[in-house]
């Protein structure tokens, strides 16, 4: 059985590919004739979700944090401005909405919460290389980023019942088990 | 862990963030005139009316990219730029109150305000 730290760490790399890859692919497929231009549904919140639920809150943080990275290496340091922003304001909204073990909000309010936090964020970090016309953009953000946002929910509840059902219930569970001394601090 | 799907407070929070943004793209569009503002590094660097314009024409703003904005009776748009994504020109032409476009690499946006009376600063910078 992995330990703990091992199955945080992997899980975490994992994850993260997975945010890379998805935030990649969302660069290169057209959205034009459905969404505005520069909105994406932002699938990678969905990992970002995954680690904040079932991993630990610093798994969530990487997570985010090492998507952002891959921005910086392949659209700059504007962007990864952008990314970064928007990346961990949603991500710290999504840990106190999964923090709360009775939160009132569901998989469609996480995903939600999250999606429009990350768009006034990063509106907000727009609006200092812009100016106020980036305040303009912000109606057009919060009413797609309410369609995106719960289209991620209900993504993330339907991709962790695939998970529970293999990954999370046969290693995770059980590794706090056996290797208590490399049981550190994991939340 | 397990969470539910879908909880009341969801719908909730779609319902008022949803009146909230149409509510702010209401008010956006609301008032008299078209003014076209167009602006660098968040100073303004040009205003058009809209409204008075009759033959189509470009121009360049140095930013910190040059960026081609044309001007037509119709609106305005950004037509060159210089950026990778150019995703300036993918929000086409802008011809409401409310509308906006920018280019973040060269830090050169353009939206349309409410008012009248274009004063044509001179382009700067």
């Amino acid at each position: 059985m992995m330990k703990k730290k091992t199955f945080s760490v992997a899980i975490s790399g994992l994850l993260a590919a997975f945010a890379i890859a998805v935030s990649f692919l969302e660069t290169i497929i057209p959205t034009a004739p459905l969404l505005p231009p520069g909105i994406k549904i932002g699938f990678s919140n969905v990992a970002v979700m995954i680690a904040a639920k079932n991993v630990s809150f610093s798994s969530a943080i990487s997570v985010s944090i090492l998507k952002s990275l891959f921005v910086l290496v392949t659209r700059g340091f504007t962007a990864f401005l952008l990314s970064l922003a928007g990346g961990l304001a949603s991500t710290a909204a999504v840990i106190l909405i999964f923090r709360d073990k009775k939160s009132r909000f569901g998989c469609v309010g996480a995903g939600l919460i999250g999606a429009e936090v990350h768009n006034t964020a990063q509106i907000a970090v727009y609006s200092l290389f812009i100016g106020k016309a980036a305040f303009y953009y912000l109606p057009v953000l919060l009413c797609f980023g309410a369609a995106c946002g719960a289209l991620t929910g209900i993504t993330l509840y339907f991709t962790e019942k695939l998970l529970k059902s293999d990954i999370f219930y046969n290693y995770y569970p059980n590794a706090s088990d056996t290797h208590g001394k490399d049981n550190i601090n994991n939340e | 862990m397990k969470t539910k799907l879908i909880k009341k407070a969801d719908i909730i929070a779609a319902a008022v963030i949803i009146a909230a943004g149409l509510a702010a793209f209401l008010f956006l569009r609301g008032g008299e005139g078209r003014m076209a503002v167009v602006e660098y590094n968040g100073k303004t660097v040009k205003t058009i009316d809209l409204s008075e314009v009759e033959k189509e024409y470009t121009f360049t703003v140095n930013g910190d990219l040059d960026v081609e904005i044309t001007v037509t009776p119709e609106g305005i748009r950004f037509s060159h730029s210089e950026c990778r994504d150019k995703l300036c020109i993918k929000f086409g032409l802008l011809s409401q109150r409310g509308d906006m476009a920018a280019c973040v690499p060269a830090k050169v946006s353009i939206r349309i305000t409410g008012g009248t009376g274009g004063t044509v600063d001179g382009i700067t910078g």
